[in-house]
This record gives structure tokens, C-alpha cells and sequence, in this order.
């Protein structure tokens, strides 16, 4: 009796579960179906399966707009991103990890703090500081002044207060210089969190609307966030267009989730790290 | 063999140099630089005249302004009743270890996490759209006549909210999954012998037991709430939202230095955010007894 009493409670769950992950993917569904839809069919029927598919707006984005060269500067703007901010993070989390100095809680603490000012509050400082460096529609401006990154620094810290002080300390006494220790042992142990804080940028970068809008400015110069805000901002956005591109957009971030979802998970949940300390 | 110590002493700086000089120049200056343009009126960049706190009285009286914070504040506390408890529930049922298919139906549920604010934006266009929009459409089902979504100003935050709610569920789900396996099997193994059933295991086992992580994801929906910026920017583009109920802070912000040229005000306007953010993190905290640990 109490066991068909569970069996038919997980047919239950199941089913409800079921209907919430599908509810998830419709939005997805719809818009590869509406970049596929032709355009004036958009807003007048609603087909859960469009009869008519056309893989007409899809050439379009890149005859008539620098669709390719968008990929190019998000790919760009990211990796530099990326870089910087996992460098400083990394550099300095294992010296607040790793070094006693004088002042170094109080400075972790202050650091820390920052990390809940919206960057709205330095917005128009910096785009004036990049405007009068000429930095503006640069890709050095365009990712520079925001990849310096508290919760990074916090997060590498974490990760490197786990690494066995007796390892390192051995590597010391075999005469390792400090900078040699770092690159030779400690580099090699963090992998993992490297990775999941290169994701963790990557993402960041990837849902950043406000900085790239004000830093780059000309269409060549667009990261695909700025460039599909720039076709929906049009006075009668072309939405089969608009579905095409953030379709192309959307795809490739869901294939190398789904190769590495591991990894993503532990990149994109980082920030319940803060919990456990 | 002084040197040799010296050579020590600077080691912890040369690794905290570059984020250190990162930090400084574009988080430190910018911050008091903010602060500094507060109190001035920037007729074009590098030509500015000191007008004391004129900036900060004209936000008390400016009506866009005292609009945009009540509907950021409606929009973050819409996110808050909808983004705990459903992430929450969903993560105990996926939690289960009968439920088949579970891993898939996690996955499923997480992909919206993946797509860019700036796509989700423009997808919710479409499916909020009066005619040949899904939601409508769905009501329609239900013998519900079609909402004018994106035009009515008091469907403005909702429409927001149900966004948000699509983007980021499988977002929290991760965090309480993280904060569900802390929880060691024995407790429930014991409670159920004890003969709890299964509300009484949520209300009193596991509530208690991930309180710290219901904190945390409470703590950045309020800090990310309030800064809200690319879903009403791409929501309602343009700036054309329904008698300016779709204008957050974040956007008021941007518009008036970008659109307004007005880098004081905005600049004001930005303080005025951080201090919000606090303010409310403050009573937040105290309310989590934050403070008492």
C-alpha cells in the first residue's frame, strides 16, 4: 500500500515537473520559430508549428548589417575582459590567501564592500575618463575600465586559503623563488577555479548592456548585445530579424553549456560561495 | 641580506599591484569622482560649475525621479515574492531522489539563465505582444480577453516580473540545490521514523537548515532589483514605456546622461541609487539577523 502510494507520487511529480521544464523552453522555441517565421506573420497568427518557414532573415543580417563583425568584437571585448579580471583576481587573491601585510583585513574588507555599489554610481565618471583618453568605441575601452572585480578577488582568495601550506612551504625550502612557486605550483592546483571564474566573467560580459552602450558607439564597433539593442531601438524594428539574431546569439552559449554544464554550474553559482564563509 | 628581506616584504605587493592600480583608478576615483559631480552642473566634458546641492533638491521634487524609484522598489519586491518561493519549491521537488528525469528537467529549466538580458528583452517583446503574443494567447485559452501588456502603464512592473521570473528560476534553483546537499540525509532519515511528514520536513528541517543561502539570494534580488537596467531598456525601447511606468533609476540614469546630457544630475541620481541599495540592504540585514552572528 505505501509503496504504490510513492509510485504513484513521483508519476505526480514527474508530470508537474514535466509541464514547469517545458513552460522554461517555450520562450526559446519561440524565438528560433519566429526567426524562421516570415516577417509580416510575426504578430498576426500564433502557430505553436508555423506552416511557412523561411530561412530568409537569416543572410539578410549579414548582407545588410556588420552582423559577423559583432561576433568578432563580442568575442574580442570578452576575452580581454576575461583576462584582466581573472589576472588581477588571481594575482591578488593569493597575495590576501597566501601573505601577511600590514593592513591587509581592513583593505580585504574595504575591497569587499565596493562590491555592492551599482556600477551605475561610476558610469558617467568613467565615460568621461574614457572619453578624454580617447578610448571611446576602442575595445581597450570597451572592457578595461570594468574588469576589476571584488567578488573575483574574493572568490580566488577562497579558493586558494584550500591549498596545502605544507606543499607550498616544501616548494620553498627546495629554494623556489616566490614568483616560481606561484607560477610552477600554485597555477597548476587552481585550475578548476580558474575555470569557473572564467566563466563566471564570461557570463558577466555576456548580460553587460550599459558599459558597452556608452563605450562603443559606431556599428562596426558593436558587441552583439549593443548591435540587437541598436535594431529593436529602430522606429519599426524588423523582428524576424531581430529573432535571427539573437537566435545566432543564443545558440552557441546552450551548446557549450550543454558540453560543460559542470563547470557553468559551478562558474554561474559562484556567487553562493559568499554563503558559506 | 637586507635586501633579501626587503626582496620578502614587497612579494604580497607585487601580486596585489595590478588588481590594487585596477582597483584605484577605475573604482576609487570613480566612486569619489561620482560624488564630486554630484554637487556640479557639467555643461559638456571638462567645463563645470559648482552648484552646491541643488542637484540633490531638484530629486525630491523631479516627479520622473520619485516614479522611477517606486517602480524599481515594486519591481524588486514583485522579484522577491515570485523568485524565493518558486526556485524553492522547485528545487526540493527536483531534489527528491524518486523523481525520474530529474537532471533533465534541471537543465531545461536553467537554460534561460544562458541567454544574453539583451535577447530575453527582445524575446519578451514578442510573447507580451498584444496580437500574435504567447501570453495572450495562453489567456485566450482560458476564455481571458487579450492584455495590452507592453501599453498599459499598471501591467508596465508585471510584465517586468514575469521576465525576471522566466530568466532567473533557474538561477536560484543552483543556489538553494548548493544550500539543499549541506543538509546530511540522516536528519530527514530521523524525522521520518519520528513520523514527520513531508510539509513538516520543509517547514522545520529544511527552511531552517538553508536560511543562510534564503538570505543570500534575498540579499543580491534587492542589490540586483535596484539596479535594473537592460529589460526596461530593451522592454520598452525607445524609452517609450507607458507613461513612464517601465523607467527604473537605471534607466532614468542613462537617459539623463545620454540622452539629457546632464552628467550632474546623473551623477546625483547615482548616489542616490547607492545609497538606496544600502539603505535597504541595512534594514534587510537587521531583519536576517545579519548583524547578530
Amino acid at each position: 500500500m505505501h509503496m504504490r502510494k510513492e509510485r504513484v507520487n513521483s508519476i505526480v511529480l514527474f508530470f508537474v515537473l514535466a509541464t514547469v521544464a517545458i513552460g522554461y523552453l517555450v520562450p526559446i522555441y519561440w524565438m528560433v520559430t519566429s526567426a524562421l517565421k516570415p516577417s509580416e506573420e510575426i504578430f498576426s497568427k500564433v502557430e505553436l508549428f508555423p506552416r511557412k518557414l523561411t530561412l530568409q532573415s537569416f543572410p539578410v543580417l549579414f548582407r545588410s548589417l556588420p552582423y559577423g563583425k559583432w561576433y568578432l568584437n563580442t568575442g574580442i571585448l570578452t576575452a580581454g575582459y576575461v583576462l584582466v579580471a581573472l589576472l588581477t583576481s588571481t594575482l591578488g587573491g593569493y597575495a590576501f590567501a597566501h601573505f601577511d601585510f600590514k593592513g591587509r583585513d581592513l583593505l580585504f574588507i574595504v575591497i569587499l564592500i565596493t562590491q555592492m555599489i551599482p556600477f551605475h554610481l561610476m558610469l558617467v565618471p568613467l565615460f568621461i575618463m574614457i572619453s578624454k583618453l580617447r578610448l571611446i568605441d576602442t575595445y581597450i575601452g570597451g572592457f578595461l575600465p570594468i574588469a576589476v572585480s571584488p567578488f573575483g578577488l574574493f572568490y580566488m582568495r577562497q579558493y586558494m586559503l584550500g591549498l596545502n601550506k605544507d606543499l607550498l612551504d616544501a616548494a620553498r625550502v627546495d629554494g623556489a623563488s616566490e614568483y616560481a612557486l606561484f607560477a610552477k605550483v600554485v597555477l597548476p592546483l587552481i585550475k578548476p577555479g580558474l575555470a569557473a571564474m572564467a566563466i563566471f566573467f564570461s557570463m558577466e560580459y555576456w548580460n553587460n548592456l550599459l558599459w558597452p552602450l556608452v563605450a562603443m558607439r559606431s556599428e562596426t564597433r558593436f558587441p552583439l548585445t549593443v548591435g540587437i539593442a541598436s535594431l529593436i531601438n529602430q522606429y519599426r524594428p524588423r523582428y524576424d530579424m531581430v529573432m535571427a539574431a539573437s537566435t545566432l546569439a543564443t545558440i552557441p552559449v546552450i551548446v557549450v553549456f550543454l558540453i560543460m554544464q559542470k563547470q557553468f554550474l559551478e562558474g554561474l553559482g559562484a556567487m553562493g560561495r559568499l554563503v558559506e564563509k | 641580506m637586507k635586501s633579501q628581506r626587503l626582496k620578502r616584504k614587497i612579494v604580497p605587493f607585487v601580486f596585489l599591484a595590478p588588481f590594487l592600480g585596477m582597483f584605484i583608478i577605475f573604482r576609487v576615483w570613480p566612486i569619489i569622482s561620482a560624488f564630486y559631480l554630484s554637487f556640479q552642473e557639467v555643461k559638456g566634458i571638462g567645463t563645470s560649475k559648482f552648484v552646491g546641492i541643488t542637484n540633490y533638491v531638484a530629486l525630491f521634487g523631479d516627479r520622473r525621479f520619485v516614479s522611477s524609484f517606486l517602480t524599481t522598489s515594486y519591481y524588486t519586491i514583485a522579484t522577491l515574492l515570485t523568485l524565493i518561493p518558486i526556485p524553492l519549491i522547485l528545487a526540493v521537488l527536483l531534489f527528491q531522489r524518486r523523481t525520474p528525469g530529474k537532471e533533465v528537467f534541471r537543465t531545461l529549466i536553467f537554460l534561460p539563465s544562458l541567454t544574453s538580458l539583451v535577447v530575453v528583452g527582445t524575446v519578451f517583446r514578442l510573447i507580451l505582444a498584444d496580437t500574435g503574443g504567447l501570453v495572450n494567447a495562453i489567456l485566450g485559452l482560458f476564455g481571458i480577453a487579450p492584455l495590452r501588456w507592453l501599453l498599459l502603464p499598471e501591467l508596465a512592473v508585471p510584465s517586468l516580473a514575469i521576465l525576471a521570473l522566466w530568466r532567473w528560476t533557474g538561477m536560484n534553483i543552483v543556489y538553494f540545490s548548493s544550500g539543499l546537499t549541506t543538509i546530511p540525509p540522516e536528519i530527514y532519515e530521523a524525522a521520518k521514523i519520528d513520523g514527520a511528514q513531508s510539509l513538516a520536513l520543509f517547514r522545520y528541517i529544511t527552511l531552517p537548515l538553508i536560511k543562510p543561502i534564503i538570505v543570500f539570494v534575498v540579499t543580491i534580488s534587492i542589490i540586483g532589483g535596484y539596479q535594473v537596467f537592460v529589460e526596461p531598456y530593451i522592454l520598452y525601447p525607445g524609452g517609450r514605456t507607458p507613461g513612464e511606468a517601465g523607467l527604473t533609476v537605471a534607466v532614468y540614469l542613462y537617459r539623463t546622461a545620454f540622452r539629457n546630457f546632464n552628467m550632474g544630475y546623473a551623477a546625483a541620481i547615482g548616489v542616490a541609487l547607492a545609497g538606496i541599495i544600502f539603505a535597504v540592504s541595512l534594514v534587510q540585514f537587521q531583519f536576517s539577523g545579519f548583524f547578530k552572528k
